[in-house]
């Protein structure tokens, strides 16, 4: 979906909330890039520096983040 | 109206939909996440047929086997209240209202916090709920988990793997958690059990740099420095949308029958970790799940008018 082009999921592989968080956004059709905080060690300390904390998961989007699985957060941050 | 609604998405909810798909009951599955308590587990180790799976590994499993069937689900939905109506029951959620003849509530437990100072303070910068979520910032330092159970000694062993130093605190005098862990935490040289301790505060500066504990036979009071405290020390069943509706024991888990599941209110059953039973395990839940739904099938076939 053009509008949510950018949105990144900051993720880590056996997160269960990172797992329902992209669960949700592909039942709402809602395109996103993702970031394995394991793998790539660049992405994880901008995910600290942005977001003030190092948990997981953590919704970006145009420059405002939500920490952690809330839907209605999720919902008010991408106009769901 | 449905004939039956299953709430939650964990092992009792999923198994239950599963055996009401099979007997073709006109049901529907309503969840909050598609994980429960399994998808937070690092490790299954005790589940029957899988010898080890990543928690996560395994409720992805038991979802896909449920997918086989044309069971209506409705997923990231929470509840709000459930009502006794002349039929049945009204179950309504933040997204809508559904009616039900019977009704099966598998909505489990969530993740207990300390409630000790700085707790809130320093979520998300050392202090943590969830190991495999949170455990990738931690190699090469020393962190500590709270809880002497099962998931404690889960987490301390997965967190031993890469952390330079592991402190696990247990508030009783004995550990709860099985042998077979108790031993494997025990050979790590990297784990140091402590016992008999009450958590007092979490300090720090920006993040977490020592957790403040009194050791009660002593009295007392010492710190240790640690950058992550993962805490593990149970969970509080999921039950605040029944609270007036049905009978709950002073932990707040369900009541039921033990032979049939059936709560205080007839047609209206609760397994897996909600309920009152002991056993807090996943393959109990699974068991709990068949009975509760094979009783709920029962329920509808004298029920029938």
């Amino acid at each position: 979906m053009e509008k949510y082009k950018n949105i990144i999921v900051y993720s880590s592989p056996d997160c269960a909330y990172c797992y329902t968080l992209k669960e949700y956004l592909k039942s709402k059709d809602v395109a996103y890039g993702e970031a394995n905080i394991y793998d790539d060690v660049v992405e994880y300390e901008n995910m600290k520096k942005f977001s003030g904390q190092d948990s997981v998961p953590v919704l970006f989007c145009d420059g405002k983040f939500v920490i952690g699985w809330d839907k209605e957060k999720v919902n008010e941050l991408l106009g769901l | 109206m449905k004939d039956l609604i299953i709430i939650g998405g964990g092992a009792a909810g999923i198994t239950a939909g599963i055996y009401a798909a099979r007997k073709y009951i006109d049901a529907l599955l309503i969840t909050s996440d598609f994980t429960g308590q399994i998808g937070k587990s690092s490790w299954v180790e005790n589940y029957p047929g899988l010898k080890k799976i990543t928690g996560l590994d395994l409720i992805k499993n038991f979802k896909e086997h449920l997918d086989m069937f044309p069971l209506e689900k409705k997923a990231f939905e929470n509840i709000e209240k459930i009502e006794k109506t002349q039929g049945g029951f009204s179950v309504v959620t933040d997204e809508g209202a559904y009616e039900t003849r019977a009704l099966i509530i598998a909505s489990g437990n969530i993740p207990r916090k300390l409630n000790v100072k700085n707790e809130d303070k320093f979520l998300g910068k050392g202090v943590s709920y969830c190991v495999t979520c949170d455990e990738a910032g931690y190699k090469g330092k020393t962190v500590a988990v709270t809880g002497g159970g099962n998931a404690g000694f889960e987490a301390a062993i997965e967190l031993g793997r890469f952390c330079e130093k592991v402190y696990l605190l247990e508030t009783a005098d004995a550990l709860a958690a099985d042998m077979i862990l108790q031993k494997e935490a025990e050979e790590n040289n990297k784990i140091e059990i402590i016992v008999s301790v009450d958590i007092l505060s979490f300090a720090g500066a920006e993040t977490l740099e020592k957790v403040v504990f009194i050791n009660k036979k002593t009295q007392e009071t010492k710190e240790l420095k640690i950058e992550g405290c993962f805490v593990e020390i149970g969970t509080c069943p999921n039950t605040d949308f029944v609270k007036g509706f049905l009978d709950l024991n002073e932990k707040g888990e369900i009541k039921v029958d033990p032979i049939n599941f059936e709560t205080s209110v007839p047609g209206c059953f609760a397994a897996g970790d909600v309920n009152n039973l002991p056993g807090k395990q996943i393959v109990i839940a699974c068991g709990q799940g068949a009975s509760a739904l094979l009783s709920a099938y029962k329920y509808l076939n004298n029920n029938n008018d």
